[in-house]
């Protein structure tokens, strides 16, 4: 795979998340109002201490009118990513995802955000300077998180002894939050099938470096990874991190070709 | 201050650990009355068990109501570690001498009625997310409950 490839997959991926995850925030944009669960005026608070123009960019952006506006950018500049070869479209993409992390103490929707930015950031890195080292870096980059994403989450599950016996399943799929459908909070509350998609997961998520072995290994692992994507996204609703962590995948692919 | 800004940075450094307990979570809990007056409060619901849903079919691609509830479930896990941060259990060991004036003058009534906590933004944003899930004007109380069934931070009874 060529860098060009490469980077023409991630826009096009990537601008699927980006416009997902502005419409998504625009469908319950009452709740981003002054009247709302995050309304700025009480989001503003804890940034009483810093300096003023931050505060007053701040205001300005983040405000229920402004983040409308930071929304319709993002929207704008996703759609635009598969068919713009100019940097502009995805370094607002970085900007709006940044701002709107900003907006919700850090995150809104947990790790899916941060890699939005990743990706969208290695894509402008390749546009503002294509087939350079700093575009080459930009990949290196969202290849090295992505790898790091499961790595890291592998190793930290195993320190829980739920998931080295098969009981982590169950539990999670019961946490009501997520919604889990009946048909598979059944079906993964089984103890033998419960510990065996415990352990496929586990060795999945810690032979994630395997992937920058060969480019048969990293095929084989990206396959598994998005089909784990996707169940994650039909079960717990995880519907972000499908796009998120498919977009970073090419960037992978032209490191281990 | 300057480590609340960088907090919200935190998207730049992500930690990347997902699931990594797997045990429950606290979950946030309404109860209200809708008459306005000085009826009794309903049962308590957890607001799961009220709060729509993205549609099943389609939340593999978009499901802004199921995310919106896990942003919500964010701000009752940030709450819940913001207060085990503020350490009120040694303050209110402290506490235990003063008489009822000293306890009005401070504001410190109960852990849930402490300035530090009221002030919190996290505190502020989790009673928002019990009134979303109030009917409009009902007066309401929230508590937060966590996984051992134990009832870890309950708000006074708020106006409609």
């Amino acid at each position: 795979m060529t860098q060009a490839v490469a980077v023409a997959w991630m826009a096009r991926l990537c601008a699927v998340a980006a416009a997902v995850a502005a419409l998504e925030l625009l469908w319950v944009r009452r709740q981003l109002a002054d009247r709302g669960v995050f309304a700025w005026p009480v989001l503003r608070r804890e940034l009483a201490g810093v300096p003023w123009p931050v505060r007053w960019l701040a205001d300005h952006v983040l405000s229920y009118p402004g983040t409308l506006g930071v929304l319709a950018l993002q929207l704008a500049a996703a759609l635009a990513l598969p068919f713009v070869d100019h940097p502009a479209p995805a370094w607002i993409v970085v900007a709006a995802a940044l701002a709107i992390a900003v907006r919700f103490r850090g995150a809104y929707n947990g790790g899916s955000d941060a890699m939005l930015i990743i990706v969208a950031l290695a894509i402008a890195l390749a546009r503002t300077a294509p087939g350079s080292a700093l575009a080459g870096l930009g990949l290196a980059y969202a290849a090295a998180q992505l790898v790091l994403s499961y790595f890291v989450s592998g190793v930290a599950k195993l320190a829980d002894p739920a998931w080295r016996t098969g009981r982590a399943l169950p539990i999670l799929v019961r946490l009501p939050h997520y919604h889990v459908p009946r048909p598979a909070a059944a079906l993964l509350s089984l103890r033998a099938l419960a510990a065996v998609a415990g352990w496929l997961m586990l060795a999945f998520e810690c032979g994630a470096p395997l992937a920058l072995t060969s480019r048969t290994a990293c095929l084989a692992l990206l396959a598994f990874g998005a089909g784990f994507h996707v169940v994650n996204a039909v079960v717990f609703g995880l519907n972000r991190f499908l796009w998120t962590w498919l977009a970073a995948y090419p960037a992978l692919l032209y490191w281990a070709s | 201050m300057r480590i609340a800004l960088l907090g919200r940075l935190r998207a730049l450094v992500p930690t990347w650990r997902f699931f990594d307990r797997a045990v429950g979570s606290p979950q946030l809990c309404v109860r209200f009355a809708v008459d306005g007056g000085a009826g009794p409060l309903g049962a308590w619901q957890p607001i799961d068990r009220l709060g729509a849903r993205s549609s099943g079919l389609t939340r593999w691609a978009f499901a802004p109501v199921d995310n919106l509830a896990l942003a919500y479930q964010s701000a009752v896990d940030q709450l819940v570690a913001e207060l085990g941060e503020l350490d009120l259990d040694d303050d209110l060991d402290d506490l235990d001498d003063l008489d009822d004036a000293d306890f009005a003058d401070r504001g410190a009534l109960a852990p849930e009625l402490d300035p530090r906590v009221l002030s919190l933004v996290a505190y502020q944003v989790v009673t928002r997310i019990a009134r979303a899930h109030a009917p409009p004007r009902a007066r309401l109380q929230w508590k937060i409950v966590i996984p051992d069934g134990s009832d870890y931070v309950l708000s006074p009874v708020l106006a409609s």
